[in-house]
């Protein structure tokens, strides 16, 4: 198993989304993941500005620009990882970066309520994004059958 | 003892994971012993920044420590990560 399963359990998982920007990109996911009540209200705030002031954009080996968007716990009710592929590349900072900009295909939403019991899920997610086959195969899958099938390996 | 603070913008995401690679190249290294490890975010460590010998962050700081930290950032792609552990052993060493 690439990824232990119980992180996409509710399910949040939406391809080839056709948006715009980063705002998009995180009403979008936010509302999706409040709906199925894995954060609060106030996530989607906190994401947005934990993102301009934190980015979390990392271009890979690949020439793939992936993001793993994330906040304080306090915004959270259940841990999970949300995930989104994009359509056309939605422009964000390179973590660590106050001007590099990285284009995004992948987004991995991390909600987690203690992320320090949750090392062994986040090694994982960094070891898998230095995986070009598999950075590819998210790219191409556009279906939550799929989508396990890859997390599941 | 060397005193190694590991940051990031909340304390809980990257910088666990950058913690995690930091620890076991410090124990392929031998070195463990000669490093005590902190984790922390960058907003609660900026005016304590002189109270550890060797900083690795993987958000942006501010200007005024820019100098004192490293960038940790390569630790989580694995792409230029060597270089990082080659700074990061340059300041156990010193």
């Amino acid at each position: 198993m690439l990824i232990d399963e119980k992180f996409f359990s509710k399910r949040v998982l939406l391809f080839n989304e056709d948006l715009a920007n980063r705002t998009e990109v995180f009403e979008k996911i936010s509302a999706e993941l409040q709906s199925k009540g894995i954060v609060k209200e106030s996530f989607k705030d906190a994401i947005e500005n934990r993102e301009k002031n934190y980015p979390t954009g990392l271009a890979l080996n690949s020439g793939i620009g992936v993001a793993i968007p994330h906040t304080d716990p306090e915004h959270i009710n259940e841990n999970q990882v949300g995930f989104m592929s994009l359509k056309n590349p939605v422009k964000f900072r390179q973590m660590g970066s106050e001007t590099e900009v990285v284009p995004v295909k992948l987004v991995f939403v991390l909600c987690l309520k203690e992320a320090h019991k949750q090392l062994t899920m986040l090694q994982e997610l960094m070891e898998l994004f230095g995986d070009n086959e598999i950075i590819k195969e998210f790219l191409l899958c556009s279906n939550e059958s799929d989508f396990m099938k890859i997390i599941k390996k | 003892m060397k005193k190694l603070m590991v940051m990031c913008g909340s304390g809980v995401a990257t910088s666990t994971v950058v913690m995690g690679k930091v620890k076991t190249w410090l124990a392929d290294e031998g070195l463990d012993s000669k490093v005590k490890l902190y984790q922390s975010k960058v907003a609660e460590e900026v005016n304590h920044i002189d109270d550890y010998d060797i900083v690795v962050s993987t958000t942006i700081v501010p200007s005024s420590i820019k100098d004192k930290v490293i960038n940790g950032v390569p630790l989580l792609t694995g792409m230029g990560a060597d270089q990082v552990f080659a700074e990061i052993k340059k300041e156990i060493e010193a």
